[in-house]
């Protein structure tokens, strides 16, 4: 590369005509509109081979989704799976000296989770869970279970629905004991998972961390199904010699979306 | 470098710039004509004549502006500056060059503002483009000083 030194009378012709020459082609380009047939030309130009690559990218795109949807499919299977195995080893954990649990093996009876009603949850205690009516059962009362697990009872039942009223609803009861023979009834308390019920006999002892299972005495329940295990023990301050239990259900509703339940009918 | 590979980098770079134009990554990548106009005066032994710089410039807008002036105007800046300068562009300081090419962008991006409504992104170019022009420059500066310098 090499430089001129120019005289200046040189260099301010040379600015002044590559300055005129600038205009011009300005002008010229405004006047013909070459502008916008040039920017044409070079869309057009440029058209066939960005089809081609955005065909391509489309087509590699699709075939990655597909793959995403196969492998999202698997872990939904596998998430499943280990769904009902954890459930087998909760319920082996609590059954104690119940190993009654026949109810397991009735496929008819059983169905689909198919949605949980989270705002009422939360906001209005309300607990309900819906599940699919393959059978078309009709009117009446029936106890639902997840496995081993007790969870609610039917309310409403439509051809395709039934509103099942979980456990832990304020409106819901159920006859409960432990394996050292103490009985109560408890009842929902609005709390997410959580029910509770007051002793005040003492007679027969419990602790932290005992299972409790359904007795049948209801008649809704079949016996022995798990309800929980307890969380809390307090004192009641007007009358010390009563007991408030609570009861943390092993049923988890926010776990429980297309997941398999047992009707008993 | 050899006349027809200029050319046919520059038709190259037409593509590039539309490519980069009809994607979002115009608005933060460095102004590529600059960056090769900056490359080629490097290389070749005698600056060219400043119509050439002028017809670059128009090319240029006439691809990617709505008027022939932001790249027109400019490269015909470049041109009387590269051919009246007594020294080579090279010989000058870093400091002096990135001054020189920040500027230039600068006026060159907001003129492409004032005429043209590129994308929504245009005001992240007009501060961003001056920089990583530079930017560039620097590191290709700093990698071929001495390589250039001892050619001289």
């Amino acid at each position: 590369m090499s430089t001129n030194i120019l005289p200046l009378q040189k260099k301010l012709r040379v600015a002044f005509f590559s300055l005129i020459f600038s205009g011009s082609l300005i002008y010229l380009s405004q006047n013909l509109n070459l502008n916008e047939k040039t920017q044409r030309f070079l869309a057009q130009s440029l058209d066939v081979p960005q089809q081609f690559i955005t065909q391509v990218l489309n087509e590699y795109q699709e075939f990655e989704n597909q793959k995403i949807a196969q492998l999202e499919d698997e872990i939904l299977n596998l998430q499943n799976q280990i769904y009902e195995y954890e459930l087998e080893i909760r319920s082996l954990e609590n059954s104690g000296s119940y190993d009654n649990l026949d109810f397991f093996i009735n496929e008819n009876s059983a169905t689909y989770i198919n949605s949980f009603d989270q705002t009422n949850f939360t906001c209005c205690k309300k607990h309900r869970v819906y599940i699919n009516n393959p059978n078309k059962l009709q009117d009446g009362i029936y106890a639902i279970s997840q496995g081993g697990f007790a969870l609610g009872k039917t309310k409403n039942i439509s051809n395709n629905e039934i509103e099942v009223r979980l456990l832990s609803d304020p409106d819901e009861y159920i006859s409960v004991k432990t394996t050292t023979g103490f009985f109560c009834i408890a009842k929902g308390t609005g709390k997410g998972r959580i029910i509770g019920c007051l002793n005040e006999s003492k007679a027969v002892s419990y602790e932290l961390g005992d299972t409790f299972f359904t007795t049948g005495f209801d008649g809704i329940y079949p016996p022995d199904l798990i309800v929980g295990k307890i969380v809390k023990i307090s004192t009641n301050q007007s009358n010390i010699f009563q007991h408030s239990l609570e009861i943390e259900l092993f049923f988890d509703p926010y776990k429980s979306i297309n997941k398999k339940v047992i009707v008993h009918e | 470098m050899n006349e027809a590979i200029r050319y046919l980098s520059f038709a190259l770079l037409i593509i590039l710039n539309q490519i980069l134009l009809s994607t979002n990554f115009w608005s933060v990548f460095p102004d590529i004509f600059l960056v090769h106009t900056l490359i080629f005066v490097t290389f070749i032994k005698k600056i060219p004549n400043i119509y050439i710089f002028i017809l670059k410039g128009f090319l240029i807008d006439l691809f990617f502006s709505n008027i022939s002036t932001p790249y027109t105007l400019t490269y015909t800046l470049i041109g009387l500056y590269l051919n009246f300068s007594n020294l080579r562009w090279i010989q000058r300081s870093l400091l002096e060059q990135m001054i020189l090419i920040i500027s230039v962008s600068f006026s060159l991006n907001v003129l492409l503002f004032a005429l043209n409504s590129f994308s929504d992104d245009m005001i992240v170019r007009i501060i961003l483009n001056p920089l990583l022009n530079s930017i560039i420059w620097a590191i290709i500066f700093l990698n071929q000083k001495q390589k250039w310098l001892k050619n001289i």
